[in-house]
Parts: C-alpha cells; sequence; structure tokens
C-alpha cells in the first residue's frame, strides 16, 4: 500500500447508522467540520439488490453470518453501508418509554441526557424530519392485517399499526434488503445528505482500525481503504481530528476501538439485546406477503416483556421457516402467498459481552436465561393461538421438540406446556445495547453521562453502546435522539 | 469450495425441490446454484464458511450417519435426499439442527435468486398497479424534502 490518506477536521465521525449520522447533522449544522468514515459502501437507490443474497453481501456485516459466539449463537443483524442498520430495518419508530427515562435517571444519574424536555423537543424534531407516521392501511399488506383481526379476536387491545419512517412506502415488502424507492428515510437519504449540504465529508469504504490518542486525548483515527468490489484493503489513511473523535460503529464494533486502546473494566460488558424468533401461518386464502411495508402491524404486550410484530420477510427466508425439505417442503412453497409470519422480540435480562476475538475482530458473547427463554416461550404459544384464531390452517412454531406443524387448538396446548430450553429455538439479535454504557458511577461505565470517555479525552461513543440498558421498544429514534443531545453539548463545549 | 463441494451442494438443491410436479420445479440458472454457496462463503465470517462447508459435508455424508446406507448424498434419488435433509433439521444434536439450517438457508438463498424460480412460488403480487397507486399516493405525502433529487422516480429491477 502506497502513501497514506490523510485528512484533517474538526470532528470524524466513525460510523453513519443513527447515531454517527445524527452526531454528523447536528455537528455540521453547527458549522463545524466534520467527517464521516464508513466500512461499508454507499449504495445508490436503483443499486438496491432484490436478491437476498446479493443484498446481504452488498450491505450486511459479513452476510449476515455475525453471530454470538456462546454454546448456541445467535445470528447478530448489523448493515454495513452508508447509513448503518437505518438502510436496512424496518423503519421502526418509537419514542424512548417513560419508565425507561426514569431508570436511567434513577440508577445511572443520566437524568440531564434524557431530560424530558430536551428529549421531547429532538424527538419531534427528528419525526418531522423522517416524515414519521403511522402505517396506511393501504400498505398494512395482507400480513399486516390478518394480524391485525388475529389481535382482535383473542382480545389483544394494544395493537396498533406500527409508526415508521417511511411516508411514502410503496409497498415493496423490501425493507431488509434496502427500500428500492428510498421511501424509508433512513439515514443515508436524510441526515447523511444534510450534513454534507453543511458542509460534512463522506467518506465510505473506510475501515477505520484504531482510535489515535496523544497523551490521554484522542487526536484522531487510523484504517486502510476498502476496494468497492473484493473489500480487501488498498490503502492506508490518517485523520487528524482538531476537536473529538465520534465512535458510532454499533455496539459490537465500538467497544472494540476502545478495548484496542487497552482500555478495560465495564468496555465491552452489559451487552444486551431483544432477540426474536417467529412463528409462520398457512390460510386456506392468500395473503400476499409479497406486498405491504416488511413490518406492518404491532402487538406491544410490554407489561408482559415483549412485543409482538408482522414480518414480511423475503421468499428466501420466508421458505427457510417452512419446515422439513423435499417433496412436502416444495409443496407448501409452491404458494407463498398463503402464509403470514409474525415475530416477538423479547426484552430480554440476560447480559452478555463484546471481546476481542481471532485477528482483531469482536467476539460477542450472550446467553438468554432461562426467564428469557419461558418468556419467549410464552410469545410464541400467544402467536400460536392468534394464528388459528384468524383462520390458520397450519401453523408452523420453529421450536424443536413441538410437532413442526400445529393442525389444531390442542397441538397449541401441547406447545404450551411443551418444555422450551434455549436450543430449541431459533433466535435473532437485531436491537442491541450496552457494551460502553453511560452512567454516572465511574466504577461501571465506559463514558460519562455527556457520552465522553472515562479514560480519553475527547473521545466520543454516540450510538447504542451508551445505553445502560435495553429499551423494550425498537431503539432507532432513542439511539438518534440521544446522540442528538450529546452532539448539542459537543458542538457548543 | 471445491468442485467437488459445489456438486454437493446442487446435490441438496435437487433434494429440496426433488419433484417434477409438486411446488416449484427446479430451475438452475446458468453455472448451477452452487455459484451462491461460492460468494456466500466469501462474504462470510471464517467460521460461518467453515460451517457451510462442513454442514455440506454432514449432509453428503448423511445416508450413512442418518439413513444407515453406504452412499452419499448426491447418488440418491433427490425425493430420497430431502427426506435426510428433513431429518438432519429435527435431528436431537443442536449442532446438526443449526448445521442443517444453515444449509437451507443458503440454499434457499441460492433457489430464489434467479427471478425464475421466484415467480414459481408465487410470493410477489400478481397485480403491481396496487403498489403504482400507492406509489402515487405515498409522492404527495410531503416527506420527500430531503430526499435527493432522483430518489423517488422509479428504479429499475423494482417489480418483478
Amino acid at each position: 500500500m502506497s502513501t497514506p490518506l490523510e485528512y484533517e477536521t474538526d470532528f470524524v465521525v466513525v460510523g453513519s447508522g443513527a447515531g454517527g449520522a445524527t452526531t454528523a447533522r447536528v455537528l455540521a449544522e453547527a458549522g463545524h467540520r466534520v467527517l464521516i468514515l464508513e466500512e461499508g459502501p454507499r449504495i445508490a437507490t436503483d443499486e438496491r439488490p432484490r436478491a437476498l443474497l446479493d443484498a446481504m453481501i452488498l450491505a450486511v456485516r459479513d452476510a449476515g453470518t455475525q453471530s454470538t459466539a456462546a454454546s448456541a449463537p445467535i445470528p447478530v443483524l448489523q448493515g454495513r453501508l452508508v447509513g448503518g442498520s437505518t438502510a436496512i430495518n424496518s423503519g421502526i419508530i418509537w419514542r424512548m418509554p417513560d419508565d425507561v427515562r426514569a431508570d436511567w435517571r434513577a440508577r445511572f444519574g443520566l437524568g440531564d441526557l434524557v431530560d424530558e424536555r430536551a428529549l421531547d423537543r429532538i424527538f419531534s424534531q427528528i419525526e418531522r424530519d423522517l416524515g414519521t407516521s403511522a402505517t396506511q392501511p393501504e400498505i398494512l399488506g395482507g400480513n399486516g392485517h390478518r394480524m391485525a383481526e388475529a389481535a382482535r379476536a383473542v382480545g389483544l387491545t394494544t395493537g396498533q399499526p406500527m409508526t415508521r419512517n417511511a411516508p411514502t412506502c410503496h409497498g415493496s415488502a423490501r425493507c431488509l434488503q434496502g427500500c428500492p424507492h428510498a421511501a424509508r428515510l433512513s439515514m443515508d437519504v436524510t441526515y447523511i445528505p444534510m450534513a454534507e449540504r453543511w458542509g460534512a465529508r463522506v467518506e465510505p469504504l473506510h475501515r477505520v482500525r484504531r482510535v489515535r490518542t496523544t497523551g490521554g486525548v484522542a487526536t484522531g483515527v487510523e484504517g486502510v481503504v476498502l476496494d468497492a468490489s473484493t473489500r480487501r484493503p488498498t490503502r492506508r489513511f490518517r485523520v487528524e481530528a482538531r476537536r473529538a473523535v465520534v465512535l458510532a460503529a454499533g455496539v459490537v464494533h465500538s467497544p472494540t476501538f476502545l478495548l484496542r486502546l487497552g482500555l478495560r473494566g465495564a468496555v465491552g460488558r452489559h451487552f444486551q439485546s431483544h432477540p426474536g424468533a417467529a412463528v409462520v401461518g398457512r390460510f386456506k386464502e392468500p395473503l400476499g406477503m409479497g406486498f405491504g411495508a416488511t413490518q406492518a402491524y404491532e402487538v406491544p404486550c410490554r407489561e408482559r416483556g415483549y412485543k409482538l410484530e408482522s414480518l414480511s420477510l423475503p421468499p428466501e427466508l420466508l421458505a427457510t421457516r417452512i419446515p422439513g425439505a423435499g417433496v412436502e417442503w416444495q409443496r407448501r412453497v409452491g404458494s407463498l402467498d398463503h402464509y403470514a409470519q409474525w415475530a416477538a422480540q423479547v426484552r430480554m435480562e440476560a447480559h452478555g459481552t463484546v471481546r476481542l476475538g481471532w485477528g482483531g475482530g469482536a467476539a460477542v458473547r450472550y446467553e438468554p436465561t432461562e426467564r428469557d427463554v419461558s418468556k419467549l416461550h410464552e410469545a410464541l404459544v400467544l402467536i400460536a393461538e392468534m394464528m388459528f384464531a384468524a383462520g390458520a390452517e397450519e401453523v408452523y412454531p420453529g421450536v424443536t421438540g413441538v410437532p413442526d406443524v400445529l393442525r389444531t387448538k390442542a397441538d397449541v396446548e401441547a406447545f404450551r406446556n411443551a418444555r422450551v430450553r434455549r436450543r430449541d429455538l431459533h433466535l435473532l439479535a437485531s436491537h442491541l445495547f450496552g457494551t460502553a454504557r453511560a452512567s454516572h458511577d465511574p466504577s461501571d461505565s465506559v463514558v460519562d453521562p455527556r457520552l465522553e470517555s472515562r479514560a480519553v479525552r475527547n473521545l466520543y461513543v454516540m450510538d447504542g453502546s451508551v445505553f445502560p440498558t435495553n429499551l423494550g421498544v425498537n431503539p432507532q429514534h432513542s439511539i438518534m435522539a440521544v446522540a442528538w443531545r450529546a452532539a448539542e453539548w459537543l458542538a457548543n463545549k | 469450495m471445491t468442485k467437488t463441494e459445489m456438486a454437493w451442494f446442487e446435490a441438496v438443491a435437487e433434494g429440496y425441490l426433488p419433484s417434477s410436479d409438486a411446488g416449484p420445479r427446479l430451475l438452475p440458472p446458468e453455472g448451477g446454484f452452487a455459484s451462491s454457496a461460492v460468494e456466500l462463503t466469501r462474504a462470510s465470517t471464517g467460521l460461518a464458511a467453515l460451517g457451510l462447508r462442513f454442514a455440506l459435508l454432514l449432509a453428503t455424508l448423511a445416508p450413512i450417519w442418518l439413513g444407515g446406507r453406504w452412499r452419499l448424498l448426491p447418488s440418491l434419488a433427490p425425493a430420497e435426499r430431502g427426506v435426510l435433509l428433513a431429518r438432519m433439521l429435527g435431528h436431537r444434536s443442536f449442532a446438526v439442527r443449526e448445521l442443517g439450517m444453515f444449509l437451507k438457508v443458503a440454499t434457499c438463498m441460492a433457489l430464489f435468486r434467479s427471478d425464475a424460480m421466484r415467480a414459481q412460488t408465487h410470493y410477489d403480487p400478481p397485480d403491481t398497479s396496487r403498489a403504482a397507486d400507492v406509489q402515487t399516493r405515498g409522492q404527495t405525502a410531503g416527506a420527500g424534502a430531503l430526499l435527493p433529487a432522483d430518489a423517488l422516480r422509479p428504479k429499475r429491477g423494482d417489480e418483478p
């Protein structure tokens, strides 16, 4: 590799997802010079593939094969492109729940960070910028509509169309692959271009390897530029940041930069998540999962510790969820328009860790507790009940030790009474928290309540890593608001 | 992946869709399905790439360790392969189940990467005018102020 590229800026932001893009937007609007570094590519709207494999290779870290390293691995999905995970998620918008704000204020001394009036102002601004609104009936799709009917049929009163940042949603059911219409107002089509208009610079395909420090003060970062097609390093780069370095590389990767600096203590600890699993139901009449918002309807069950969501997966993953292989599987796959799929996401109590793994990458250890598994079991049984209440002919719980296909209410009762263990479930984790916890207690935190590192001055973490607890709701909006609040302080420092 | 492993992957794909009249027929793209598995392993973590190759080996040897017959999976009729692949998915060992599931995910990604295969599943709505109607309505919602100038123009490859 030849001479390193050199950049000089006020602030360098590592990562362009919910936290990084929001931070960059606020700093750039305040007139600062901002450089945003993103490991993934910048993908134009008309370059987003429909085939899941192509989309995963292009835009998801390790093509979706990143997973926890415990005895029963859980895939951990993270976007790796300009816009981060906001460019591959379902655009579900939830404000931080009041009980979470109260808890953070009381237990972690974060009252200023999550001040009610300040957050209201910021949430409202983000909602205006991102056009958040309830999913309209035309976009619910057959999957979402059927879930709404099912919730009513079993007496669940908290069901509602999801509020999303996709006001012009076409119902392409392609959120996961990257919206082909830019209808979901993710960071790549909102705050990143907005920051650029205020003078920020974005450098995709820049993999940061380490934070540079001098005398306990962060002074910049260095890394390698990646080739667009092979993703192999082509050239080194170095950034001098005069004001601060902001880490916003996500819950799995932000702590790795701190660990490479030799920081320990709470770094990488308190990894938390909302792992989920899904149940598929087959209906006599076509529902048309291929049309509608990828996620459109939800039933929050906060007091029970979980949330139910409609989930219109691409055909590749829906087919995977249909039990078995061979002739019977083939017969069922021939009518993918007859299926509904609803997922449960659990606010799990388990805490895990992120450590440096082989080759300096991240190794995540995370094991749900028995209570977590029990909550998920309860939620999956509820979904099976809902499926039958809505007229399903067959229900596929996807749980080992339970029949692949449930056909009667008695089968559901047997599912309820089955002993379900962690290893009987296929989980997926997409909402991540912790690993660089913010708190007023220096002994159990990585950053202070203004999100500056306790060990290295001018080094900030502004993503879900700083959350001391999980939320029980989709985190994008809260990550953006917390980053915004801290970025305002940083801009005026 | 080696050429032998790629042939094993093709045999697995045939095991998932063994019948000529019960659902989607196997329509291999030019070059077969295995190129998808190769691309997936290249983009995966090292451990996942190793896992997929081990899953393939396990499936290939399934007639021996699961079926009690001294044969390899590709030598069986596709319908028999499907039976063994299904047994892997329900195996009492968590590791076997997970590897079987990983192989199934890789197979489905390969199978439905092709538009012709996908069309046979009826997943996509037959009447795309519904999407077009919504697009017209959605564009009047006024939230596109932040979008780049080209963000709302029709995109190629959007509809089947």
